[in-house]
């Protein structure tokens, strides 16, 4: 499998979502984007590295308060866009997906939830 | 070689720095340490030349005592604090203490080994003194660092005691006079030696207003108290500490009256056994006085009702004592100790009701009278303690706290005390705090909340709006209603999107988290998101968070129009659409509460 099927899965799954801004496989380790794919052309490298940096900080924050716990979902409303993401079973990435805020949340978990599963296959071919 | 000392409970950390700090330089070692007690043991048996170290560590020796120790058992030991709780007051107190090296968690591993190899290179040594800590300092010190500890201060045959229970200032006694009079007594000592013993029992409280509250008024008063004297503090010396020179120490001593005058200047010595911490002056405690200060918690248990009939009369006579000679100082001073411009002080601005007379079978009310007032007065005027002898912490203490524009613009009238006792006094869960009975809650929490809800409220913020102007509801009251409506939040609240402070939080039963710590980390994350929101487009903001995790939902949310954000944790069962559509509706109820 290739580079370009994470795209091509990234890329169906903004094609779906018509609100869709960016949609990034992101390491939260680091904040670089893995695949990006970005109808709109927006810059989504800003948004992924500070999301990473929201899952630290989250990561700390639980282990700080002395209940760490992994983080199953980040839902972020910004009142310019709307960030959600959701991590990968068993490894330090996250898939990162960004909407306007005419496309309602609900709709957006649906198709990642959809998609999920093609996503973590072609990201586990890529690391293999 | 050079050995760096790291102290920090959480060991990936330590194993990072370990491996990373200084890898290419075989001149320096990096010893680490996961505890307190692990990290003064190393300090005590190797030479450290650089002492890094967090500032809150669980165990009976966080950083802020291993630094207060490093000036005895390293000397010559650099000390570079880290600390997730990244607030500027912090970065005061730090520096205050010759801490001129001060780095926020999360860094970078480059800026730390700039840091140290800055260090290392300037052969500055421990900046600063320790002698330089005035009670004021250790005060906020220990309360900043959410601190359990029994601190003892001796001066000559005086004894005092002051107990500090996570961060707030519970309790203390001053010879024969407790409460808030007591700690006052103590600011206004020159100098003194001070113990800190870390285990201890203590089952009384005798003060309720929160400690900036506390210092803020203990200076106040050794403002007023040196303006009347006419004394000049430039004309007493650095050396003057010593109870034999020092004019206060004369006063105090003849009058047995409240002497006010410089905080006492102490110098750290050394340990003198487990549980127990040494700062003192040229003078130490005898073998038979650290057997006593060992008892102390014994004999803190078993005197409450005693100390509560002493208290009650002394500190109103005290307090009678001051507003006079406040007002005599109106007439003849040209220093006009008015809480506003223009606006002459009366006997009102400082309330005759004694402050810590309350007994335990009293509900435990933090918002005091006074200290009503002094919230409605600083709403008038923030910085009403601004003479010289405000230190620079205390400086930023009352800047950081002051009203936000939202606070000082609209007019507030004090509520009938009664009635914002009821509505706004602080809850607390029955037998959280001795002799408090359910019966014995504020009415209107009884009346606010089920039986399942039983809250209690974290206040840091001393001079914020929160009482509501006659015929809204105080935020308290919201968010009381907030977690009656949602059965599964374990705590809520409101905090600073500035500092991270917190202004107010409910807790239920079985709730892990302090609302502080919640406060302090969550305040990071919600610059974080910040940050995210304003990526895409340059600006923005976050207005709300959701963070699924494993057994909880964390839901964040800006509170409109005010510098708050409304924090909520909930389990996972919650159902989510709910959740979100309560906290957007009482997100606008909030709002309501500060306009």
């Amino acid at each position: 499998m290739s580079q370009n099927s994470i795209f091509e899965v990234l890329q169906q799954v903004a094609a779906n979502i018509p609100g869709c801004l960016f949609t990034s496989i992101v390491d939260a380790d680091s904040g670089m984007s893995l695949a990006s794919v970005s109808p709109r052309g927006e810059d989504a490298a800003g948004a992924d590295a500070f999301h990473s940096d929201l899952y630290r900080l989250i990561q700390r924050s639980m282990q700080m308060l002395e209940s760490p716990q992994p983080i199953e979902g980040v839902v972020l409303v910004g009142d310019s866009a709307i960030f959600l993401s959701i991590p990968f079973p068993n490894s330090t990435y996250f898939w990162h997906m960004a909407t306007d805020l005419d496309t309602t949340v609900g709709f957006t978990q649906a198709l990642m939830r959809k998609y999920s599963g093609a996503v973590t296959q072609s990201l586990g071919q890529l690391l293999a | 070689m050079h050995q760096i000392l790291i102290v920090d409970e959480e060991e990936h950390l330590l194993w990072a720095l370990e491996k990373n700090l200084l890898p290419e330089r075989d001149d320096i070692k990096i010893i680490t340490a996961s505890s307190g007690e692990m990290g003064l043991d190393l300090l005590r048996d190797e030479n450290i030349d650089v002492l890094i170290c967090d500032i809150k560590m669980p165990g009976r020796v966080d950083g802020f005592q291993l630094i207060l120790r490093a000036k005895e058992v390293a000397p010559d030991a650099r000390v570079v604090i880290m600390t997730a709780f990244g607030t500027n007051r912090i970065q005061n107190l730090a520096e205050r203490i010759g801490i001129t090296h001060y780095i926020e968690k999360p860094f970078n591993i480059s800026d730390l080994r700039n840091v140290v190899l800055e260090l290392l290179d300037a052969k500055e040594g421990f900046q600063g003194v320790l002698s330089d800590l005035e009670l004021t300092d250790i005060i906020q010190m220990l309360c900043l660092a959410k601190r359990t500890a029994l601190l003892h201060l001796k001066h000559k045959d005086h004894r005092g005691k002051i107990v500090f229970e996570r961060g707030d200032v519970s309790h203390a006694e001053f010879d024969d006079v407790m409460g808030n009079a007591a700690v006052y007594k103590m600011l206004a000592l020159r100098q003194g030696d001070i113990y800190m013993q870390s285990d201890f029992q203590n089952n009384k409280r005798t003060i309720h207003v929160g400690w900036q509250d506390l210092l803020l008024e203990g200076v106040r008063l050794a403002d007023e108290n040196r303006a009347a004297l006419g004394l000049d503090e430039h004309s007493v010396s650095e050396e003057s500490g010593s109870p034999d020179t020092s004019p206060f120490t004369g006063v105090f001593e003849d009058s047995g009256e409240i002497s006010l005058g410089m905080p006492p200047r102490l110098v750290p010595q050394v340990d003198r056994g487990s549980g127990l911490e040494e700062s003192t002056g040229a003078s130490f405690f005898t073998e038979e006085e650290l057997e006593e200060i060992e008892n102390a918690g014994k004999d803190l248990t078993g005197t409450a009702n005693g100390f509560d009939r002493v208290e009650d009369s002394a500190v109103r006579k005290l307090i009678e004592q001051h507003s006079a000679e406040l007002r005599g100082l109106d007439e003849e001073s040209e220093f006009t100790p008015s809480m506003g411009p223009g606006r002459p002080t009366d006997s009102s601005d400082f309330p005759v009701q004694p402050p810590a007379a309350r007994t335990f079978s009293e509900p435990a009310t933090s918002m005091q009278p006074e200290v009503i007032a002094r919230e409605l007065h600083a709403l008038e005027q923030p910085s009403y303690a601004s003479s010289a002898q405000v230190s620079s912490a205390h400086a930023s203490s009352s800047s950081a706290q002051a009203p936000s524009p939202y606070a000082s613009s609209r007019p507030v009238e004090l509520p009938p005390p009664s009635a914002s006792l009821r509505t706004s006094g602080a809850w607390a869960r029955p037998g959280a705090a001795p002799g408090i009975a359910p019966e014995d809650m504020p009415v209107g929490l009884e009346q606010a909340t089920s039986a399942s809800v039983v809250p209690a409220v974290t206040r840091m913020h001393e001079d914020t709006p929160r009482l509501g102007a006659p015929g809204l509801m105080s935020t308290r009251d919201v968010l009381g209603q907030f977690a009656q409506e949602l059965k599964e939040l374990s705590v809520t609240g409101l905090f600073s999107f500035d500092d991270g402070l917190a202004l107010d939080f409910v807790e239920l039963p079985g709730a892990t988290y302090e609302a502080d710590v919640l406060s302090a980390f969550f305040r990071d994350v919600a610059a974080c998101a910040d940050h995210t929101s304003a990526s895409l487009t340059g600006e923005g903001e976050f207005l709300e968070l959701q963070l699924q995790l494993e057994r909880e939902i964390i839901l964040m949310r800006r509170v409109e129009q005010t510098p708050y954000v409304h924090i909520a944790v909930l389990d996972r069962s919650v159902r989510l659409g709910i959740a979100l559509v309560m906290m957007r509706r009482y997100g606008a109820k909030l709002t309501r509460c500060f306009i």
